[in-house]
């Protein structure tokens, strides 16, 4: 059922108030997801649950982005990321999300929790471009060595800047 | 709802074959009303065990939320109805509040991790959770500004820890270099008493000498006229001398006449008589003439002992004046040395002076970096003059490490104020300083210690003084 649309080039916009909450298990299992996350997706909430969370992956997004997301909620730190989303239409809605692991009583990560706001359109320009670029990255390579190509050019990027990836985030 | 039609139709069929045609109709709309009946009852009792459902799990969540766990939240609500909209809202509202709480436990985790200031973010928040992220955020940037007063104080602390540090390391070494020129500068005052004193005493010893001298001029005056009286008193045995000539010839007349005499011998005893009174006579002058003589040689021997006593006298003094004008040679020798030594010496206690200066300017160069890190105006230009000044003097060995040492110092310095002036807190780059500062300090006081060490002075110096 995942990418079963084909990508158009019609974009939602997230309104401000807007806020989709979503949250997974260890396996990245949708278990949760609000009204606003149903109405972005295009998705049910019958359908959302028990699906993966890629449900939402666009084409256009590198995936070395995620591959960075889950090392870094591996390693059970926050995540910040500029996501392009893709509905069950086919439409895309860009968010700007911020994932932590949720942890049980014993500190251990039983799941992962997401919030996805409106980002500014400036953001979404300068993050659009940087992709671009890391696809065309991982378009030279063999799939298995695709997340590490673009991942080496994200960096080259937030060295040339001489800000660390949050920063980088945080100041655009 | 086939289980149920097909009861219902077996239902039908028995009471077709009981019952009259007549019935027919009339029991087929009961049929129909109970299959409605029986239908409702189902779609009721599923409705009520969803909302059954779903109330347990709003019980469930509101409970969790009551104890502060807002991680659980309500699924399944499809279809959705007013106890789905009540669940809905629910989850919104522990949407709203989980991602507060989560923002603001990362922003602190951030803050008391040494992190960088990250904001609560407060688009899609709502009402009243917006006000209490924006009310967070405020009180974060007190915390924050608070904290980078506190980082910079620190920073500022510690830079004044290495600074206090390198001073007194600083100070030490120039209380020491002080220490060094006092010293050299003690023993080139010592080589001036010293001197001085070698002086006098070469002026004593020399009137000393003189007084010799004069002494030995008396001796040889008096030696002279010794030998003047010597001379006289020779002369007057030569005319003794020429007396006995006399005397001689006379006794030779009366040794002829006395012969003749003989000869006549008839007159006996008238010319014997002359002849022994000559003779009488000649005795009484020879001893008289040998009288003189006698005391002529007496006098003579005498002469001649006081010239030799002169002599002696003379050859003493001689001595003495020899070895009288040699210490003088000595003790003037000495004064040259001690000059050629406090010349050394001053030469050395220059070099400690401009290299203690060039320290000291170096000290002070560095402290405009501390200075720029107070945010104070500091006016001193950073130069290596001074240092360029002590090279010239230092052998040529040392010149070109010192050279490049103190580039290196003046770039560390310049890095410590371009890191600061660009806000970094590293205090890596002020110890570097420290470090370039050690190093050109090492090679300057071992350039200086080859410097003393062909000098000589010092203790060797004083030691070689005292002897004398």
């Amino acid at each position: 059922m995942k990418f079963s649309a084909q990508p158009t080039k019609t974009e939602k916009l997230m309104r401000d108030e807007d806020f989709i909450v979503s949250k997974t298990d260890t396996q990245g299992r949708i278990t949760y997801g609000n009204r606003i996350f149903q109405e972005f997706s295009g998705y049910s909430e019958k359908e959302l649950l028990g699906a993966p969370h890629n449900i939402v992956r666009h084409p256009d997004m590198p995936r070395g982005i995620f591959k960075f997301i889950w090392e870094e909620l591996g390693k059970k730190n926050d995540v910040l990321a500029y996501v392009k989303n893709m509905a069950a239409d086919g439409s895309f809605y860009w968010v700007f999300a911020t994932m932590t692991p949720t942890f049980d009583s014993a500190e251990k990560v039983i799941g992962y929790y997401s919030v996805r706001r409106a980002p500014s359109r400036e953001s979404v320009k300068t993050m659009e471009d940087i992709y671009r670029r890391m696809l065309a990255e991982e378009a030279k390579v063999k799939s298995a060595a695709q997340p590490e190509a673009s991942l080496r050019l994200l960096k080259q990027v937030l060295d040339e800047k001489g800000l660390t990836y949050e920063d980088f985030i945080l100041s655009i | 709802m086939k289980i149920s039609s097909s009861q219902s139709n077996k239902l039908c069929i028995a009471l077709l074959l009981i019952s009259a045609p007549a019935l027919f109709i009339s029991v087929w709309i009961s049929c129909c009303l109970i299959f409605a009946v029986a239908v409702l009852i189902v779609l009721i009792e599923q409705q009520q065990k969803l909302e059954e459902q779903l109330l347990q799990q709003l019980n469930e969540v509101l409970r969790e939320a009551g104890v502060g766990s807002t991680g659980s939240r309500i699924v399944g609500i499809d279809p959705s109805g007013n106890l789905g909209e009540a669940c809905w809202a629910v989850n919104d509202l522990l949407d709203q509040l989980e991602s507060v709480f989560r923002e603001q436990i990362a922003a602190f985790n951030k803050i008391s991790g040494g992190g960088k200031f990250r904001m609560i973010e407060e688009s899609g928040l709502h009402g009243g959770f917006r006000k209490s992220a924006n009310r967070t955020n405020t009180a974060l940037h007190l915390i924050t500004s608070q904290q980078q007063k506190l980082a910079d104080d620190l920073f500022l602390g510690r830079l004044d820890g290495i600074n206090s540090s390198g001073l007194l390391v600083n100070l030490e070494n120039s209380h020491e270099d002080l220490i060094d020129v006092s010293q050299v500068v003690d023993s080139l005052s010592a080589f001036a008493t010293q001197s001085a004193e070698a002086a006098i005493e070469g002026t004593d010893e020399s009137r000393q000498a003189t007084e010799q001298i004069e002494h030995l001029a008396r001796q040889s005056a008096e030696l002279e006229q010794a030998v003047n009286h010597l001379h006289g008193e020779g002369n007057k045995a030569l005319e003794a001398t020429k007396q006995i000539d006399v005397i001689v010839k006379k006794v030779n007349l009366l040794a002829l006449n006395a012969a003749i005499e003989a000869a006549r011998a008839g007159e006996y005893g008238r010319g014997f008589a002359v002849v022994a009174d000559e003779v009488r006579k000649l005795s009484e002058m020879t001893a008289v003439f040998s009288n003189n003589i006698r005391n002529s040689l007496t006098v003579v021997a005498n002469d001649a002992g006081h010239m030799q006593k002169a002599a002696q006298a003379m050859n003493a003094a001689t001595q003495n004046s020899l070895n009288m004008t040699y210490r003088v040679k000595e003790k003037l020798d000495m004064v040259s040395s001690s000059a050629s030594t406090s010349s050394n010496s001053s030469h050395l206690a220059k070099s400690l002076t401009v290299a203690s200066l060039a320290k000291l300017d170096s000290f002070a160069m560095k402290q405009v970096a501390y200075s720029v890190a107070h945010k104070q105006e500091n006016h001193s230009t950073l130069s290596s003059g001074s240092i360029d000044a002590l090279t010239a003097q230092l052998p040529e060995s040392h010149r070109g490490r010192i050279y490049s040492l103190a580039e290196t110092l003046l770039s560390s310095i310049n890095a410590a104020v371009d890191s600061v002036r660009s806000g970094n807190q590293d205090v890596s780059v002020f110890e570097s300083m420290e470090k370039a500062n050690q190093n050109i300090i090492s090679a300057i006081d071992a350039a200086i210690s080859e410097i003393r060490n062909t000098t000589e002075v010092g203790e060797n110096g004083c030691a070689r003084i005292e002897l004398f």
